[in-house]
């Protein structure tokens, strides 16, 4: 009798273990789901302007050109000058210029990068923390090239158009 | 090491290649590191560590330097420290480590200590933060492989072939892959051990000699990013070729009158482990939702070669072929820059015609990744499994249950 109902506490015991682990699993899940709920960060759809040294030669560049730059994948202009990409650090025109050109989410962008150091494969852009830097910095790097919203000033920077 | 000393180590060394580096090269050195401490619970069995009593045996401290030296050269190293159970042991190693230099936009090599190409997310898969899920699919990224691909000490090149529409990513690795951890190899001969004593008799396991060899291994991969935005297809093949050995004590046998009629001597075993693994892969991007699959099959021969008499040469003790096949199909959905989701579909045989649960295992895994910022991310993972076919053994000598949970939770912050 006192063995049975050992067993019978052993039991219960290890049906409690699994069901106190579920009720964790799904209390842990619905705070995790109501996370879903609340909105994260998002931007309004912003026009880009490409902007390079005022020294780089082209004056045009091909929209699958600034994929492959902004990738690492293309490291010279057309003339063999060295690229010098750089990004915003975010923002409505960081998620519009990598959206529209880059084919991927500001997120997916950052992920990439990241994926790049964490393996060795690349560096990232140089990331500049707002536009009127980024003006400051395409205008003074030889072989620059970044992008701005078209309503922010630029003076000192040539404004490639995209073909 | 202590956490708080690794880190200290860490922080010195960075610092110090940070000051020599300013010296004469052409870009800043890029300094970058993550922190990570995880949890697992299981509901029965034991995996990767002692999991069904809850576990915290489950972090990575990662640290890379890299430096652009002029236009076509590259320079970098990472270290990473982990502890997941008996593996790591929080041992600080060097994860990669090699000189890149361009040949032109498309083409590059790599000399050194390079990550090996294999199935679309090997390069990273010691680094979750670079993913949604804390683990990847185990029933294609096999645990008991991770410690023979993370890289080769030889090197690789590397190109991107152009098309009219899309491009052809290629990649080729050569080079001596890492020996596992003394300590895995421990308890995988112990297996061994069990083989040998059916046949010869009681035998003692020693300490492992360090002089295993891990040679002629190659990696290769060809990705195609198709015309369809988004979507990728591609495959690669391993091929490895490792050595290494354990002494084997042979204890005496004694008559009913305790007379020895066989002396104990000491001999050692050499294990010749032979992997060629093959995976198909896909991924396809749209919008929020990215669609990812793979097929893993691995064909391994293991041979197990001991000497039984001072008098005689090695002979072979034993000798296993099989194929083990595995896949599966996931979707992750990034709701905004906060909150991902992801949700895969995994099944694992180690025997196709012999399938049953001990020797297979379907796993649906559904994690949610919340980041806090862009440098905190926060993990919360469960996993419903049948089967027990990736379980490892020696963690589990009372028996396994059928189907379980997998509870995993990972905090992680980079920089």
């Amino acid at each position: 009798m006192e063995l049975a109902c050992h067993e019978s506490n052993l039991q219960f015991l290890s049906i409690g273990k699994k069901i106190s682990m579920k009720n964790k699993q799904i209390l842990l899940f619905m705070v995790a789901f109501l996370f879903v709920l609340f909105a994260g960060v998002g931007y309004a759809e912003e026009p880009v302007i490409v902007i390079a040294h005022p020294g780089v030669a082209q004056g045009q560049i091909a929209s699958g050109d600034l994929n492959e730059i902004f990738l690492g994948k293309k490291k010279t202009w057309e003339n063999g000058e060295k690229l010098v990409p750089a990004m915003l650090e975010s923002g409505a025109c960081h998620e519009s210029f990598v959206k529209t050109f880059v084919k991927k989410t500001a997120s997916q962008f950052s992920t990439f990068w990241k994926q790049a150091i964490f393996t060795g494969q690349g560096i990232p852009p140089k990331t500049i923390k707002s536009e009127a830097e980024m003006v400051s910095f395409v205008a003074s790097t030889p072989g620059a090239i970044g992008y701005i919203s078209s309503s922010t000033a630029h003076e000192g920077v040539k404004v490639l158009e995209i073909k | 090491m202590s956490f708080s000393i690794r880190i200290r180590f860490l922080l010195v060394l960075g610092l110090l290649l940070f000051t020599v580096a300013q010296v004469g090269a052409q870009d800043d050195l890029m300094i970058h590191g993550l922190v990570s401490q995880g949890y697992l619970l299981s509901s029965d069995n034991n995996f990767l560590t002692y999991s069904e009593n809850g576990s915290t045996e489950f972090t990575e401290t990662v640290v890379n330097f890299q430096k652009q030296l002029d236009d076509k050269l590259r320079v970098g190293l990472q270290f990473l420290s982990r502890d997941l159970g008996k593996a790591g042991n929080n041992e600080t190693k060097i994860d990669w480590a090699y000189g890149d230099y361009a040949l032109n936009d498309r083409c590059g090599l790599r000399i050194g200590a390079v990550k090996v190409p294999f199935g679309l997310y090997n390069k990273y898969r010691d680094i979750d933060m670079l993913r949604t899920t804390v683990f990847l699919p185990s029933t294609v990224y096999m645990e008991d492989y991770r410690q023979y691909i993370t890289s080769f000490k030889g090197g690789s090149i590397y190109g991107t072939l152009p098309l009219k529409k899309g491009d052809i990513e290629l990649e080729f690795a050569y080079g001596g892959s890492e020996l596992p951890d003394m300590g895995l190899i421990k308890d995988g001969l112990g297996e061994l051990n069990t083989m040998i004593e059916a046949g010869f008799g009681t035998t003692h396991l020693g300490e492992p000699d360090t002089d295993g060899s891990a040679k002629n291994g190659y990696a290769a991969k060809i990705l195609w990013n198709t015309p369809v935005e988004g979507l990728k297809i591609g495959g690669t093949r391993l091929s490895l070729n490792l050595n290494f050995t354990e002494q084997l004590v042979f204890l005496p046998v004694f008559n009913a009158a305790l007379v020895p009629v066989s002396p104990g001597f000491q001999t050692d075993v050499t294990v010749n482990f032979r992997p060629a693994v093959d995976v198909g892969s896909f991924e396809y991007n749209k919008n929020k939702f990215t669609f990812a699959g793979e097929y893993m099959a691995a064909h391994t021969r293991q041979d197990y070669f001991i000497t039984t008499s001072p008098t005689m040469g090695p002979v072979m003790a034993g000798s296993v072929a099989q194929t083990r096949q595995g896949a599966y199909l996931q979707t992750i959905y990034r709701h905004n820059d906060r909150h991902e989701w992801s949700l895969y579909r995994g099944e694992y045989f180690s025997d196709r015609k012999n399938k049953n649960w001990m020797n297979s295992q379907k796993d649906t895994c559904l994690t949610f990744r919340y980041n806090v910022t862009s440098n905190w991310a926060l993990k919360l993972e469960n996993h419903w499994i049948d089967g027990v076919g990736l379980v490892q053994r020696n963690l589990n000598l009372n028996g396994f249950e059928r189907k379980w949970n997998l509870l995993a939770m990972k905090a992680t912050y980079n920089f």
